[in-house]
């Protein structure tokens, strides 16, 4: 009975120990690890178009009370997104009253003169807005960087005519990039 | 009594003879005539930027729908060998560009045997002049947790990989005079202005134990 009782002994003594080895093995196993850890950010979109500051983002359209018709009113259209720009859709309502008059929006592609309304070289006509028409938008191509701006110079063929301003830009008029980094 | 005297002294260099006999065995010895190293490998894993590129820790900003980012990185591997490689992916601040599967993020990994070829700035997508292999193209939201990691774990062996993150181009976004957003469908929300933090981290485990008769 003693010897039996010993074997038995003997062999839960070995198979305590071989546990011990099993896991001794295991936790002595080598792990390599590396990490990166870089973060991705998307930008926005956003084009306004304000009265003369270029860094005051009004987040409205823009109003002009009078339509001036002689020299012109004059905005300016800015990129305030993070993200390049490859072309806007830009919209002008009339507010009201002085439904005959024809309004005009340009942009220069040299330089304005706001005194005397004259563009140096190369005045382009974004848009029209006939008599008895409330509102035209139109999608052009006016490239623009994060921050970059066009002046514009809306006319009016008469006076005492409220028009509104207004841009909006989309997902398909962004600068996609590709590139390597 | 001089008889038992005579008896004591012979015994006595009895034994001494028999003493000074054992004293004159030989031993005969071998050892190696030069020493014999026994050296451990070394598992380890180096991640570097591959060239001038940004690698795989510095951040990509102001991405467009559309946007595509190519990153270049180099895993070498230590003297041991290893096997089982893991790369696990989260994002500590997850946003839509880790969660949406369809207007998210989407991450592609490919190896080359070879150094990839190619231009920072360049639109131009790096070139592999050896073997090409796509460990992984899927959406982040997707690839999110473990996920295989296909490089070479032979010892020393270097694995070059080209890191694509795109944004995808999937639903219309405008915004007019600045203002909130406007999404499409009108039940989603905007891509815009979200940052992922990402962790990306690789594991691997040391190459099984070999026995070898040489």
């Amino acid at each position: 009975m003693i010897k039996v009782c010993s074997s038995l002994g003997r062999v839960f003594l070995a198979l305590i120990l071989s546990c011990y080895m099993v896991t001794g093995v295991s936790s002595a196993s080598l792990v390599a690890a590396t990490n990166g850890t870089p973060t991705v950010s998307s930008g926005t979109l956003s084009a306004v178009i304000v009265a003369t500051s270029l860094t005051a983002n009004t987040k409205t359209s823009y109003a002009i009370g009078q339509a001036n018709t002689i020299t012109g009113n004059f905005a300016s259209l800015v990129n305030f997104g993070t993200i390049p720009l490859a072309s806007e859709t830009l919209t002008v309502t009339r507010n009201g009253g002085g439904s005959v008059s024809v309004l005009s929006l340009q942009y220069c592609t040299g330089t304005w003169n706001e005194t005397t309304g004259v563009c140096s070289t190369g005045a382009i006509t974004i848009l029209t807005v006939p008599a008895g028409t409330t509102s035209v938008s139109q999608l052009i191509a006016l490239p623009m960087a994060a921050g970059a701006s066009w002046r514009l110079r809306l006319t009016s063929s008469q006076t005492g005519q409220s028009v509104k301003l207004s841009a909006t830009v989309t997902t398909s008029n962004d600068v996609n990039t590709t590139k390597n980094s | 009594m001089l008889y038992s005297f005579l008896l004591l002294l012979a015994a006595s260099l009895g034994l001494s003879l028999v003493t000074s006999s054992a004293d004159a065995s030989l031993l005969a010895q071998a050892s190696n005539r030069t020493t014999q190293s026994v050296a451990s490998g070394k598992l380890s894993m180096t991640a570097s930027s591959d060239g001038s590129s940004a690698g795989w820790s510095s951040s990509i900003t102001n991405m467009a729908p559309g946007d595509i980012q190519y990153r270049y990185v180099n895993f070498t591997q230590g003297t041991g060998g290893a096997t089982t490689p893991s790369l696990t992916i989260t994002d500590s601040t997850p946003t839509l560009l880790s969660t949406d599967a369809s207007r998210g993020l989407i991450l592609t990994l490919k190896s080359c045997t070879q150094a990839w070829t190619y231009t920072v700035g360049s639109s131009t997508v790096g070139t592999c002049g050896g073997t090409t292999t796509t460990i992984f193209g899927d959406s982040l939201s997707n690839l999110r947790g473990t996920n295989p990691f296909g490089i070479n774990t032979a010892a020393n062996a270097t694995t070059y990989l080209q890191l694509e993150f795109q944004l995808d181009l999937i639903d219309a976004e405008s915004v007019t005079d600045g203002q909130t957003p406007v999404v499409s469908p009108a039940t989603a929300s905007s891509i815009q202005g979200l940052t992922a933090t990402l962790i990306f981290a690789v594991t691997e485990n040391q190459r099984a134990a070999v026995k070898t008769n040489r």
